[in-house]
This record gives structure tokens, sequence and C-alpha cells, in this order.
């Protein structure tokens, strides 16, 4: 059995998605592909100035969410290694937030189990955004419909 | 019995404050011994008023001891809640 919670980092400084992927593909040489998601900080967002980004979460149950999310992907697709790390804080325009990685022996894999893991982090996982927008007003972020639609194709079992 | 309350994001800021030790009485439990999810909310408006009102916002989403809570759920000492909107990482 897998410990997930060990494939998870939550941090406050830059995330490195050069060091995560030689971490992730070392010691492994079955694996043939590699797929990753980097989301970044907008310096737009509903047509409003960003200057800045703050990252709150639920120290705790972010890692339990994170570790069933990563749990039903093994589980889902056969896969050889993953890594997701999220940052916390405070962030700007063009920084890294969240690294996504995913190896197995085929794209196939890959390519779907980092969508699903990116769906499903979005709707479970405990983080909320704060944006500072130009002219020093701020608005927390609620999550978009889209969101639940997006997770919505993956059946709940398969 | 004592349960451990813990806001977060526009809640934390709306309540003033990140967590709450919430102790109800034999009185508020009405001598079951035990609290629902729904009664401690109960419990929490009569104490605070406007600074919980988001507690009846439709979009609330509530946990127990880090899993998100069953409507009815029962509370025991020592437990956690917390209650936060809508997730917005990634």
């Amino acid at each position: 059995m897998t410990d997930f919670s060990r494939l998870i980092s939550i941090t406050s400084g830059p995330i490195r998605s050069d060091l995560e992927l030689e971490r992730l593909l070392e010691g492994n040489s079955a694996i043939g592909a590699v797929v990753s998601f980097q989301g970044y900080v907008r310096d737009i967002n509903e047509g409003a100035a960003v200057t800045g980004l703050y990252l709150e979460h639920y120290p705790g149950m972010v890692e339990k969410e994170l570790a069933n999310i990563l749990e039903e992907a093994w589980r889902r697709w056969q896969l050889e290694a993953v890594r997701v790390v999220h940052r916390v804080g405070d962030l700007k325009p063009s920084d890294l937030i969240v690294y996504v990685a995913v190896a197995s022996q085929h794209r196939g894999d890959a390519f779907a189990a980092c969508e699903y893991i990116m769906d499903f982090l979005k709707l479970r996982a405990p983080f909320w955004k704060k944006e500072q927008c130009e002219g020093g007003e701020s608005r927390w972020l609620s999550s978009r419909a889209s969101d639940a639609e997006q997770a919505e194709k993956w059946s709940p079992t398969s | 019995m004592l349960i451990n309350i813990i806001f977060f994001a526009k809640y934390r800021e709306h309540f003033g404050a990140p967590e709450l030790g919430f102790e109800a009485s034999e009185a508020e439990l009405r001598g079951q011994g035990t609290l629902s999810v729904e009664a401690l909310i109960a419990l929490l408006e009569l104490r605070y008023g406007q600074k919980v009102s988001f507690l009846q916002d439709p979009k609330l989403i509530i946990s127990v001891n880090e899993v998100v809570s069953r409507p009815g759920e029962t509370l025991q000492d020592g437990d956690t809640v917390a209650f936060f909107p809508p997730v917005s990482g990634g």
C-alpha cells in the first residue's frame, strides 16, 4: 500500500518544478510518460488587475483530501509515480500555485490521471484564494460552477 | 461537552477569529448528552448572533475531524468542527 500523504507537499516557499520532476523520475526506469500540470497566478481576473494572491488552507484536512484523490487515481489507472505540490501564503502574479505530475508506462494513464487529480483538487481540497487588486481592494474568490461540472465527467467508480 | 470550532477564509474574517472552544452546557444539551451538527449551529447562532450569520450561507461546508460532515452527524466531546466556504485552490 502506497503512503499517499508522502506524495503531497504544502509549501509557503517557491515550487521548483524541475527538481520535483527529477525526484519523480528517480530510480524508476519503467516510466515511459510523464504528464504535469502547473497552475500560475494571473495578473488579471474578472476584468480586474491582480497584484497579489493570498492562499489559505486547512492543514491536516488538505493532506487527507489530496491523499484520497491520489489513492483513487492510483486505483483507476496504471501509474508509476505521482507528485502534488501546492503553495500557500502570499503569492505574486506569475508565481507557481500548484504542480501536479503523474508518471506511467504509457501516456494515456498519465494524461487521464493528471486531469482527474486537478479536477478533484479544485473541487475538494480545502484551499481558499484571496486576491489583492490594484488600488488596494481585496476579494475572496468563490469556486466556479465549471469546476463542479468538470469533475462530474468522471464516473463515481469504474 | 467541549467542541473545537475553526472558521476559514471569509467566514474567519467575518467572525473575527480563526477558532473557538465551544462549551455546551448540560442545559443546552437538554440532558441528552449528545449534540448534532445542526444543534451546534443553533447554539452558536444563539450565542454569537450576527457574528455567525454565515452559518445560514447555503454554500456553507462543514467538516467534523477533517472529514466533510453528513447531515444529522452527532458530535463527541473534543471533536473539531470546521466551517468554510466552497474551496478555490489550484
